[in-house]
Formats: structure tokens, sequence, C-alpha cells
């Protein structure tokens, strides 16, 4: 639905044209892969911060610096591979989402040699960005398509209703990417004390513990980027949102949502207490 | 016979043994808070049921799965027509599910009190919601031909799907004692062939009730009057109904409940037959019902299903046979020792 793909428009609906292109949607295979490594590396990180727990406490030593060596590699790795396919992942969306890619970068001016800024501050209100610091040129059109001079459309080539909600997309995308660029180099302290991480720092292994959360922020930043980027539409391109609602009464909507709100706060509360509970307890 | 036909059937069947699967469970969360005297007792009924839930719900998934894939139109409109039952449901299964992972994990009464009820709520809202929805389903909602409903929750609890309601949680409760029979030894064991053999009377009572409901209420029957031969499914769900209760008294357990088995799944087949070719009748006007010919997929997309489904749900059969093999034995007291029990 980010991408469609093997269908007809006939009969008043989409119609299966091609199962084999549908089966092959590389926007489908490398947002899988950039879903599933992230999940990888936030298992890393989440081994390695419990180990670390145990290892500043000198508890079970030998059991716990095993897994911090397991975890250290799997967070080094994935963190590498989640941000190249995430890279992979922004071309993608740069070809067939423009509007997203735009929003991600609150771009407003369409240009080639399009450039990066480390800060900004958008002003969707006046269609530009009130604050822009530390300018780098071409950097953006580079990261969109791998080619300093291409042309990367801004929001302002976009139709109004065409325009996702920018300072969402771009907050949460530079969220995503802040997140991932503190775990790579969480990932290599970490793989660099794989060996003998009871002797690290009592600070160095603190940090590995206050870090578990990072990736699940990381995560969550990055679906709010494809799932807020995407809007108004809902089939990209050719439904938007607003023509998919059911015919339901607003508030049966309204209820059902607030108990996913409530139930689903509960139950995160009990699971992060139990997985504390029984993280700090001894392995037997 | 055309994929929509074929669809069509694999639909109720795949309906039929959700029912079969997770009724055991439903079933035994239903009369937990009766029957269990004690938390060993009630330990023992969890792991009756703790190898299993899971993979039993996943075929409501499949069947949910199957009506959107295949009758993406009759999906469409039975979930937003019976939004707030299948929301309840949803959130009843949700806390059935995280009480079976989460009771054992903290030693408290309390703690543990909090997952029985969920446990309860779990399995007897979705046995009672389940036969609401699907009684109303055979009787025909009243849906106008945008899908629209005219109605609310209260519409759906008229007298036939608060019938359809009760029998389903009968039904469900009976299958779940003689599972738990099955899977228990000594005065467990012994009380729980006592209370199906207490429960059958009343649901033998509820059947004939519901079969005469559905010949005064629904249009049920037109199809088995124009194909006689049809009346096999129902001869076939009184078989049931009379052996559970002869293997029962026969101590033939597992016989009984296969017995059991045999009478939901034709119970479900009943009214899928019945309401062939529609999937969602309409009560305020047969033009509005949601049928194989106005809400399936094109031939294409049935076909390339047909052809996982050929494969998938043989291997999804195979694990669940495999479970059922390893998890056969009763669970004993000592049973209850092991880290993993729940």
């Amino acid at each position: 639905m980010q991408h469609p793909v093997g269908y007809v428009i006939q009969n008043g609906r989409a119609e299966l044209a091609s199962f084999v292109d549908v089966v092959t949607n590389p926007y489908g295979w490398n947002a899988f892969l950039h879903t599933v490594t992230g999940g990888w590396a936030l298992g890393g990180f989440f081994v390695v911060g419990v180990s670390a727990w145990h290892l500043l406490r000198k508890q079970n030593i030998d059991f716990f610096t095993k897994s911090f060596r397991i975890g250290a590699g799997f967070a080094l790795v994935f963190s590498l591979v989640v941000a190249a396919v995430g890279h992979r992942q922004g071309n993608i969306v740069a070809e067939v989402q423009p509007a997203k890619l735009a929003a991600m970068e609150s771009h407003w001016d369409t240009q080639k040699n399009a450039p990066m800024y480390l800060f900004s501050l958008p002003d969707p209100e006046n269609e530009k960005n009130s604050i822009e610091i530390g300018r780098i040129p071409s950097v953006l059109s580079l990261m969109a398509f791998n080619d300093p001079s291409a042309v990367v459309k801004g929001l302002k080539d976009f139709p109004k209703e065409d325009r996702p909600p920018v300072t969402l997309t771009f907050s949460a995308f530079r969220i995503m990417v802040g997140l991932g660029t503190a775990m790579l180099v969480l990932g290599i302290l970490a793989f660099i004390a794989r060996h003998q991480p009871a002797e690290s720092s009592p600070r160095l292994l603190k940090l590995f513990i206050w870090a578990i959360p990072l990736p699940y922020l990381a995560l969550q930043a990055g679906w709010a980027v494809a799932e807020v980027g995407r809007q108004p539409w809902i089939v990209y391109g050719i439904m938007r949102t607003k023509d998919a609602v059911s015919p339901i009464e607003t508030s049966q909507v309204a209820i059902s949502l607030a108990a996913f709100f409530v139930v689903y706060i509960l139950l995160a509360a009990l699971d992060i207490f139990l997985l504390a509970k029984y993280a700090r307890s001894q392995p037997h | 016979m055309d994929l929509g036909t074929i669809w069509f059937i694999l639909w109720g069947v795949l309906w039929a043994v959700y029912f079969i699967l997770d009724g055991f469970d439903f079933g035994i969360g239903s009369i937990m808070p009766f029957f269990a005297k004690n938390d060993e007792e009630k330990r023992i009924l969890y792991n009756a049921m703790g190898p299993f839930w899971d993979g039993n719900e996943v075929w409501l998934i499949t069947a949910g799965g199957v009506t959107f894939a295949a009758f993406p139109r009759t999906y469409a409109v039975m979930f937003s027509a019976l939004y707030t039952p299948l929301m309840l449901l949803l959130f009843a299964l949700i806390l059935r599910g995280v009480s079976f992972e989460f009771r054992s994990k903290i030693d408290s009464p309390g703690w543990r009190k909090i997952w029985d009820t969920c446990n309860f709520l779990g399995s007897f809202l979705p046995a009672l919601l389940l036969g609401v929805a699907f009684a109303n389903i055979f009787k025909g909602i009243p849906i106008d031909g945008e899908g629209i409903l005219h109605g609310n929750l209260l519409t759906l609890l008229n007298p036939y799907g608060l019938a359809g309601g009760v029998l389903f949680v009968l039904l469900f409760a009976h299958h779940g004692a003689l599972w738990l029979a099955y899977k228990s030894v000594g005065d467990v064991h012994d009380r729980a062939v006592a209370l199906a053999g207490k429960l059958w009377p009343i649901l033998a009572g509820v059947v004939v009730l519901f079969l005469v409901m559905s010949f005064a209420m629904t249009k049920l029957f037109t199809n088995y009057l124009v194909n006689p031969i049809l009346f096999v499914i129902l001869l076939i769900a009184v078989a049931g109904l009379l052996l559970t209760c002869k293997y029962r008294r026969d101590g033939r357990i597992l016989a009984s409940w296969g017995a059991s088995a045999v009478l939901i799944g034709t119970t479900a087949l009943f009214g899928v037959v019945g309401i062939f070719p529609a999937l969602l009748p309409s009560s305020l006007n047969p033009a509005f019902s949601l049928t194989i010919e106005n809400s399936s997929s094109t031939p294409l997309t049935l076909a390339i299903m047909l052809g996982v489904a050929l494969v998938f749900v043989p291997v999804v059969i195979a694990y669940q046979i495999w479970t059922i093999r390893t998890f056969r034995h009763p669970v004993t007291k000592a049973d209850l020792e092991y880290d993993e029990a729940y």
C-alpha cells in the first residue's frame, strides 16, 4: 500500500494482475529487511544491557561475558546493516514517495545539488524553515539519489492536500537517524569491550544499561516516519486515508481507540516490570 | 464447482474447525471459577489448555484472513457492522492470552486473581460473543445497500442471537469439560466427567431449542428443504450429540470429546450451509446481502489462494497434530513442579 504494484483498477476495485509483481515488490522486501535487522540490533542491545547490569555487580561473570559478546556482535553488525538498508529505503522512498522524502527533510524548494541542514525548524504554515543551520551542499541529493547533482523535489511542488504533516515526519526521521547513529557508536564500544566486559569502566557498563530503550525509540520513530510520511495516502497515490474510513460511528472508533490506549499502556507497564524483574534475576 | 463455492465451503470449514479447537479452551476457562477448588487445581486447568490455546486461536486468524482475502467485501461489511462485538471479542482475547503468560510470573495471590479474572472473561465473553455474532449472521443482520448496520449492539442481542450465545457457551463448556477429563487424573478427572454429564441434558435441550428457533425465526431451512440430502448435516449433529453422552458413560473420554467436536463442527456448518450462497445475509432486503457473487475476489486471486492453502493448511494440521500428540499425557500434580509449567 506504500507502493502498490501488480494491480489493475477494474469493476470499481483494485484487482490482482500479477502475483509475482506483488510478492517481489522491492519496497516491501527492503522495508521488511529494515524492520527485521532493526529488531535484531535491538535484541543485541537488550542482551548487552542486561549483561552489563550483571557484570557491573560482578554476578555470574562467565555467563554474562558470553552473552555480552553475542549481544555485542548483533548490536554492531545489525546497527550497520539497518543503516545500510535504511539508506536504500531512503533511495526507494525518494523515487516512489517524493512528498514523503521532502517532508522527512523539510525540503521546500525543488533543486539539484539539494543541501542538507544539520538543524532545521520547519514552518509549514509559511512553506519554509524558520531556522536552517549547518548547510552541507549537495548532501540531500547524494543521500536520496546517490548523485550530488540529482534534482530533489521540494514540498512546494506538491499541492497542499498531498503533503504529509511535515513537523512530525521531519522530527521522527531525525530522531530515528540520531538514535541509529548512537546505536552505531555504542555498538562499536560494545564490540571493542566484548572479550573482557567485566573489566570495562562502570560508567561504560552503565551506559549500556541506559542504552536499552534507545533502539525501541528508534524503531517507533521509524514507524512514525513510515506511517505519518505516507499521508494523505492510505494506498499511495491512489486512495486517500479520508476516503477509506469505514461507515461507523465516531464514538465507536473513539472508544475503541481509548481502550487500546489504556490496555496497551497497562500491558506495556506490566511487561517492562516483568522484564526488569527477570533481567535482574540469576540464570539457572 | 467454481472457485467461489470452493472457497465458501473452505470458509465454513475453517470456522467449524476454529470452534472445535478454541472451543475447548474457552470451555475450560469458562468453568474454571466454578470448578477449581484451589490454586493447584486451577494450575491443572491452565496446563490442560496451556500448550494448545495459541495454536487453536490461530484458526480464528485463518478464518478471518480467508474472509478478507477471498470475500473482501464481506470482510469489510462484517467488521464495520459488527464493530462493537468484534472489538469486545478482540480485547477479551488479548486479556486471555496475556493471562496465560503472566499468571505464574509473580508469586502473589492478588496477582493470580487478576489474571484468573482475565482468563475467565477472555474465555466466557468470546464464547458468548461468537455465539451471538454467528446466530445473527445465520438470521441475517439489518444491513442496507451500503453495508451500514441499522442498529447497534442491542440489536444483536435479540432472542435468536442470545440463544446462539447461550448455545455456544454450553457447547464449549461441555467440550472443555471433556478435554479437561482427557487431560487429568484422579479427582479432577472424575469431577470433569461429572460436569460434562450435568451439562449434557441442558446442552441437548438448548440444541433442540436452537433448531426450533432456527426453523421459526430464520430462513436457514430453505436450502435444506430444496436439497433434502443436506439434512445429513443435522443427522450427523444429532449423532454427535447422542454419542458424546454414550461414550462418556462408557468411560471413553477421548471418543466423547470427538463426538462433541463433531457436534460443534456440524452446528457451525448447519448455519453456513443454510445461508449459502450468502456470507452475510441482510434482514432488510436480500438484495443487500453479501454473497459469493457480489463479494468474492477475482478468480485469479481465489486460484492462487487455493494453491497456497493446499500447501500450507496440511502443514498447519501436521504441526497441530504433533502438538496434540506431544502433550497427550494427563497433567498431574508432579507436572506442576516444572519451571515451564503454567
